[in-house]
């Protein structure tokens, strides 16, 4: 007999108590929705929706990976706060991405900045809460470059822009979160792109590319979720380099 | 006064589901009056984790076990750096044999020396917890790790250059070593005090399979207990909660109320040293040989006390 049955002690549910504990992955996605992405929204829309369901499909993500979506292009917009996967409503998701109005200019600045404040809320709950969490992840997906439509407009987002590139490098350098930028086309201010992509190096693809893209995007919170092993800052940085290497593979196999 | 040590490393479900082997490693080594327990942690996201965690605890407890004077003698702080002076050579070598680098046999590094006249000496490198359960029931921090940020980013035995914490004691105490895959249980500390008192009072292989049975957890899970065995049976008698006794001894809740503190003294006085009849006697508080035996019965059948040739002993 048990030894915990002989003490009188249901092991049971001292593991189902022990499955309420976990440690969340934070994972960010903020997509570009102005006017130029109106083409391949359609794609848009199905890949963050299949990326969904690929990782539910995975019951300890489905537990332990919060996603947070945010859309912008004059202004932004949180479409899916930050969520458990188990608990997103993919019905109500897909509704809301359905009615999102692909239209206006790029002010990345503005939305990166609102991003990182969503993350340190999500960071601040979690301690209030006593939860624990790994290095939050966070794909920028974006097709073009800032446009304003007056001189205040672009000194604030100017401004915004520069608080967002000493943020980045800052988040990079204390390693408090990962920073990718994806620009999708080629219209794109590279320079930019290259700021925002902060210490790191920023991916190029093709709009054509856009399932790869998220499917990409799955796989690396996948296998992050998947490795929350004790590993070392220098094996974390290869692991997410690791994803922009897959992203170059799919290139060059185009 | 004899020092234990009694350990126990459990695979995680996550390693059981993707068919690797267990990264952490725990080496017990005995050297004259000083015995070392070390336990590893191999990193996970390492190509040759187990093969590290292995390799680092076993030279880091004989190393500890053999050197425990010299190490103990040493200014604060320089205990901690020699030993990971030593098990990164140790590493250098191993990973030429398995023709890898250094940074893929990364592990966290825990050890613990005791001597017998009580002096105890543990190292800390990296996550995991050290921790000294108290006989009030608490359970004390000697070294944790303090994650910054984000809790999957720790310090590796192989890292440039980790932070060491090093304690030394030349108090009796005992010690409970246990990786960072023990958190999600034994954060509460009701089960860190039930897990410690069943490594004092079980046999190693009971204490092993309650482990196994308990530790149904993501990540590889590893306890150690080590010092002091009479501080470690002083503890236990006073701490732990009285059905868990009553239940490990077969003896009515009652019973063990009443005779708590006589089988205290009883078995905190054999932890020490073997005892003769007469001071078995004097310590049960009885008049003949017939009655302490009798009240002494239940911890004799269950195998926490020996009699034999005339003494009474705990041996661990």
């Amino acid at each position: 007999m048990s030894i915990f049955t002989d003490l009188g002690i249901n092991v049971d549910n001292i593991n189902k108590r022990n499955a309420s504990y976990d440690r969340i992955l934070p994972a960010m996605l903020i997509i570009d929705i102005s006017g130029s992405v109106e083409k391949y929204s359609h794609k848009m829309i199905t890949s963050i929706l299949d990326l969904v369901k690929k990782l539910k499909k995975n019951d300890t993500h489905n537990n332990n990976v919060m996603l947070c979506i945010m859309v912008f292009n004059s202004s932004y917009k949180t479409i899916l706060e930050f969520t458990r996967l188990g608990d997103i409503d993919e019905k109500l998701l897909e509704k809301n991405l359905k009615e999102l109005h692909y239209h206006g200019r790029t002010h990345t600045g503005s939305a990166v900045m609102a991003a990182f404040d969503e993350i340190d809320s999500m960071r601040a709950a979690m301690r209030r809460e006593g939860r624990k969490f790994y290095v939050p992840i966070t794909f920028l997906v974006t097709d073009g470059n800032p446009n304003y439509t007056s001189s205040s407009d672009h000194q604030h987002e100017e401004k915004l822009l520069q608080e967002s590139y000493e943020t980045i490098l800052k988040l990079q350098e204390t390693k408090k979160g990962f920073f990718n930028v994806i620009s999708v086309g080629d219209n794109v201010d590279p320079e930019i792109i290259a700021k925002l992509a902060g210490k790191g190096t920023p991916l190029s693809i093709d709009q054509t590319d856009i399932e790869t893209l998220f499917e990409a995007v799955s796989d690396t919170i996948d296998s992050a979720a998947n490795n929350m092993d004790t590993m070392d800052e220098e094996t974390l940085n290869e692991k997410y380099d690791a994803f922009r290497q897959k992203i170059s593979n799919y290139e060059e196999d185009e | 006064m004899p020092c234990f040590s009694v350990s126990s490393a459990t695979k995680g479900q996550n390693h059981i589901r993707r068919g690797k082997p267990c990264d952490d490693a725990v080496f017990t080594a005995v050297s004259g009056e000083c015995r070392a327990v070390a336990v590893a942690d191999g990193a996970g996201s390492r190509t040759h984790a187990a093969q590290g965690a292995a390799a680092a605890s076993k030279i880091a407890a004989l190393f500890v076990s053999q050197e425990f004077d010299d190490l103990y003698s040493l200014p604060a702080g320089e205990a901690g750096s020699m030993v990971l002076y030593i098990v990164r050579k140790a590493l250098a070598d191993r990973a030429e044999e398995l023709c890898c680098s250094v940074r893929e046999l990364g592990s966290t590094l825990m050890v613990c020396g005791a001597h017998n006249d009580g002096r105890s000496l543990t190292i800390h490198i990296g996550d995991g917890c050290i921790e000294r359960p108290e006989g009030n029931g608490s359970v004390s921090v000697v070294s944790d790790y303090e994650h910054e940020e984000a809790e999957n980013i720790t310090e590796l035995i192989t890292s440039a250059s980790p932070k060491i914490k090093e304690h030394k004691s030349c108090r009796r105490l005992v010690y409970m070593l246990r990786t960072d895959g023990t958190e999600p249980l034994l954060s509460d500390p009701c089960l860190c005090r039930l897990i410690f008192s069943l490594a004092v009072l079980l046999p190693e292989a009971k204490f092993r399979e309650a482990c196994a049975e308990l530790f149904i957890v993501p990540d590889d899970s590893t306890v150690a207990v080590a010092g002091d065995l009479s501080a470690a049976v002083d503890t236990v008698m006073s701490a732990t909660d009285t059905t868990v006794l009553s239940r490990l001894l077969g003896i009515p809740e009652k019973t063990v109320r009443c005779r708590r503190s006589c089988y205290r003294r009883v078995l905190t006085a054999a932890a020490s040293s073997p005892c003769t009849m007469s001071k078995m006697i004097r310590l049960s508080r009885q008049h003949t040989a017939y009655r302490t035996i009798k009240k002494l019965r239940p911890l004799i059948d269950c195998g926490l006390l020996q009699y034999r040739n005339g003494f009474f002993r705990m041996e661990k």
